[in-house]
């Protein structure tokens, strides 16, 4: 038994010379109670409001701001199985056992039997008169000095905001809110504390560290079974997660890729949206949160002020929206490199692929997917190569890649159609090459995006920030064509695309000219 | 004519004051193109002439090859036609293709 703790024989009995008759209560004038001191008075003058108010003098949850030990002393029903009763719902059942009625009322179930549903009312207009301020009714009052004075019918709430609320998430909200929670949820929280014989604080700091092992060891599950999938992307946790994983140590599991890098790139993308939004995150309060948190660490790594730091990503993002001359030239120059990097036979063997004709596709997609895989390195992430054989319902799209699925498609037949209308006049091997250019145009495209996607994962150096910015700001065609296709990612793989298309078709007419 | 732009931009199109300070400084970087614009604004279509031709696109043929593209990427293109005609060359080519 917990200290603090008491017996069954302990409980407060009912009122025994209170003679009012049940139907006596029942007929009673519901006329609330006019007289300020008659209402109950609350234990909890120190407990917050609802109204979250100034945090800025805060420092952390202290006793004084806790209920203080002048809470029920005695035992009660135990508290039903979490989750059994939805929120609102009356936590004190219909029927219930000699031995629970024994237990509320001190071994008088007899008399008290047949009540239950008026203490369930009772609790509920004492509640909101706790809470709501509320008056309670001439009837509410008799019926609390029936059921044995209001110290028990307040044992009686706190037992039901244990119950209705959920104790990981009012502890969360209490590190979190540092202190900060309702009145109802504080009653709740004091509850558990008192049946465990701690204060608030420390049964707070202790079921916050279970709280946070149980989140290390299901985060090690989920990183583990995603990993195992092939589909790992620590996109998905939270700023505190990563924290957690990180400071986490297991012997025998490696959390590389969920580290520093990706930390990082989370914290960019949130400090960039807090900057383009002047600071007006909209989303929800965890959101909010880890915005502040990214900030914070940002500001720390990169040792700069946050003005300094909103000032960097506002620069950032002018070179990646709004690019000058020697942004293009950058662009056009890391391109060139890229494909001076194709060996020629790879071209050529692109070229080859085709067949005499000039029209396996699929031939030339497959040896290039080898090709690009291998260029940037991304045999070992799972990108998935489609060529779409339908040219139904493509809309202007050519191909796409995917970054959550790693499906990089390429609408081969709708492009083949395109070509087709718009060189209608043209002769047959001019429409081919054509084809042929938009499709390895296409595939180099899509490549470089996944390259990109990739390497914001794996660097923090300019580039990768930019890729990450870039990629969660991402502005689509149907938004403006002309800002879709200037922003730094379309714009380094359109111009991927392009020059490597020549190529792929300079390679094919070569060779086709050889063949002749 | 930059802040005439600006406005129309930020007014009519929607845009951001960034984007739209970043657009019309290059439309208005040549008065041809500038007043070809503020002719599109005026008519709402492409239909007017005599009309500006650069490499043989005028604005209705740039339109013409996607009709969901706005009025700043058509003029945009015919800037780009003047600069670096190698900058559109994909898109005049593929009908301004999404990829």
């Amino acid at each position: 038994m917990a200290q603090g703790e008491r017996t069954s024989a302990e409980v407060a009995p009912a009122d025994a010379d209170n003679n009012t008759s049940w139907d006596e209560l029942d007929k009673a004038d519901e006329t609330p109670i006019d007289n300020p001191e008659d209402t109950p008075e609350s234990d909890n003058s120190q407990v917050e409001t609802d109204d979250k108010g100034d945090w800025s003098d805060f420092d952390a949850p202290t006793e004084k701001d806790e209920l203080g030990d002048k809470g029920p002393q005695y035992e009660l029903i135990e508290p039903l199985p979490m989750g059994e009763l939805s929120p609102g719902k009356s936590p004190i059942p219909d029927e219930l056992t000699s031995q629970e009625i024994g237990q509320i009322v001190g071994g008088r179930e007899s008399a008290i039997k047949p009540d239950l549903k008026r203490l369930h009312n009772t609790v509920k207009a004492y509640e909101a008169s706790v809470f709501d301020g509320k008056a309670l009714s001439a009837t509410d009052r008799a019926l609390i000095a029936r059921f044995g004075g209001e110290k028990f019918i307040k044992e009686q709430l706190e037992l039901t905001l244990a119950q209705r609320y959920n104790e990981g998430q009012v502890i969360s909200a209490y590190y979190s809110n540092r202190g900060r929670i309702s009145q109802r949820e504080m009653w709740a929280l004091n509850y558990w504390a008192k049946q465990a014989g701690k204060s608030v604080a420390n049964y707070a700091k202790e079921r916050m560290e279970y709280y946070n092992n149980e989140k290390v060891r299901a985060i090690d599950i989920a990183t583990t079974q995603l990993r195992a999938d092939g589909r790992f992307d620590p996109d998905y946790l939270t700023l505190d997660e990563a924290d957690l994983v990180m400071d986490y140590d297991q012997d025998g599991l490696e959390y590389d890729a969920c580290g520093r890098i990706y930390r990082e790139r989370r914290a960019h993308t949130l400090a960039y949206l807090a900057d383009r939004d002047n600071g007006q995150i909209k989303g929800s309060p965890a959101m909010q949160r880890d915005v502040d948190l990214a900030i914070r660490y940002l500001c720390r790594e990169k040792h700069r002020s946050a003005s300094e730091l909103g000032e960097y990503y506002r620069e950032l993002a002018e070179h990646i929206y709004h690019p000058n001359a020697n942004d293009r030239a950058e662009t056009r120059s890391y391109v060139d490199n890229l494909i001076k990097k194709i060996p020629q036979a790879e071209i050529d063997r692109a070229a080859d692929s085709l067949g005499p004709d000039g029209k396996n596709y699929a031939a030339m997609v497959k040896t290039l997917e080898h090709t690009f895989k291998k260029l940037f390195k991304l045999e070992s992430v799972g990108i998935k190569v489609i060529i779409d054989t339908s040219d139904e319902d493509k809309e202007g799209t050519f191909g796409f890649y995917s970054p959550t699925s790693k499906v990089l498609q390429v609408n081969a037949k709708y492009i083949e159609t395109c070509m087709r209308n718009d060189y209608k006049n043209s002769d047959e091997e001019y429409v081919a090459t054509k084809v042929i250019n938009e499709i390895a145009d296409t595939i180099a495209h899509e490549f470089l995006h996944a390259y990109q996607e990739e390497y914001g994962k794996l660097h923090s150096d300019k580039r990768g920030e930019m890729y990450v910015i870039n990629g969660f700001d991402y502005i689509s065609a149907e938004d403006s064509y002309s800002k879709y296709r200037d922003q730094t990612m379309e714009r380094e793989s359109f111009d991927m695309g392009g020059k490597f298309g020549s190529m792929v078709v300079s390679s094919y007419l070569l060779k086709k000219g050889g063949r002749r | 004519m930059s802040e005439e732009i600006v406005k129309c931009l930020t007014d009519e199109l929607k845009y951001s004051a960034g984007d739209a300070e970043y657009y019309a400084k290059q439309l208005a970087e040549y008065d041809d193109i500038a007043n070809e614009f503020l002719t599109w604004r005026k008519n709402q279509n492409y239909d007017y002439s005599p009309a500006l031709e650069i490499d043989g696109w005028t604005a209705k043929k740039i339109h013409e090859r996607n009709r969901n593209i706005d009025a700043v990427t058509v003029f945009m293109t015919m800037y780009w036609l003047r600069v670096d005609p190698d900058y559109v060359k994909s898109e005049l080519e593929t009908g301004f293709a999404v990829k």
